[in-house]
């Protein structure tokens, strides 16, 4: 049977709650306590793309003052490992973004014109690579925003309150 | 291999080489590794200096690093380009002291706080 081993232990999924206030270095501590029970060769990269999100979440939760935890889960899904991501960041408008989140990922160029003056203008704290990264890792991946009580709305809706991100690897 | 002459603290800090965008993910007094993320062939080869401007997460307070590097090892390109450098210099003696600021940042003797 998959499990996913935390603390030496074994378990089908692993909680986290994360303080938009924890010290970073705490949190990377705390991905690299996990491995797997089955192949598990691409870990390092699945958690580097969590990383690389909950590292957005915290933004944004400190940009709105929001004290409520970012939570994140990992579970033994049907195809793999599937990982969720929640936060009440407020959400983000998704053409401010580099590129288009939905092109297929060999037409996005990292480095063109949009990506450098993105890049530029957030005096480079930002790179416009967490979803990229999460998608070029993931198999499956889906983002939408949602309400207080994590229903899907659309962006600019009044009730959005934050971002759920799930990823899905394929793992055999 | 030079990451295994030193102990390192995984890490997770931004860098730019030639505007090509990376992650540090650990490093030493003397070197690191890291993950550049680009769709086309890193422009460098083993043995090139390469400098690297370090990008520390502004909550920390410490600003950006030039290091001189030399470019010791480069994996096979996947997600991620990785890459082992080591460090041959520093654009100023700040630098050095800013640099050692975020080596103790991750380093596993550092305080923790809970998550």
């Amino acid at each position: 049977m998959r499990n996913i081993i935390f603390n030496k232990k074994k378990y089908r999924t692993v909680s986290f709650k994360i303080s938009p206030r924890a010290d970073f270095k705490t949190i990377l501590d705390m991905f690299n306590d996990i491995t797997l029970t089955w192949s598990d060769h691409e870990l390092d990269n699945y958690n580097y793309a969590v990383l690389e999100l909950v590292n957005n979440s915290l933004r944004a939760h400190r940009v709105h003052r929001d004290e409520r935890p970012i939570i994140v889960n990992y579970s033994v899904g049907e195809s793999g490992l599937k990982i969720i991501v929640k936060d009440k960041g407020g959400g983000f408008d998704p053409s401010i973004l580099p590129y288009d989140l939905y092109s297929p990922l060999p037409d996005i160029d990292l480095n063109d014109e949009a990506f450098q003056e993105y890049r530029e203008r957030n005096h480079y704290q930002r790179f416009g690579m967490g979803l990229y990264l999460s998608k070029r890792t993931f198999p499956f991946f889906s983002l939408i925003f949602v309400n207080d009580q994590d229903k899907e709305v659309l962006w600019g809706s009044e009730d959005l309150v934050g971002t759920i991100v799930s990823l899905e690897t394929n793992n055999d | 291999m030079i990451e295994r002459m030193n102990d390192r603290g995984k890490a997770y800090v931004k860098v730019l080489y030639m505007q090509i965008p990376g992650y540090v993910r650990d490093f030493s007094a003397i070197g690191c590794r890291i993950d550049f993320v680009l769709n086309k062939t890193f422009p460098a080869s083993e043995g090139d200096i390469m400098n690297l401007t370090l990008i520390p997460d502004e909550r920390f307070g410490i600003p950006a690093v030039i290091l001189k590097t030399e470019l010791r090892w480069k994996s096979e390109p996947d997600v991620y380009q990785s890459t082992g450098v080591h460090i041959v210099g520093f654009d100023s003696p700040q630098m050095e002291k800013d640099y050692r600021k975020i080596v103790k940042l991750f380093s596993d003797t550092n305080e923790k706080n809970e998550a």
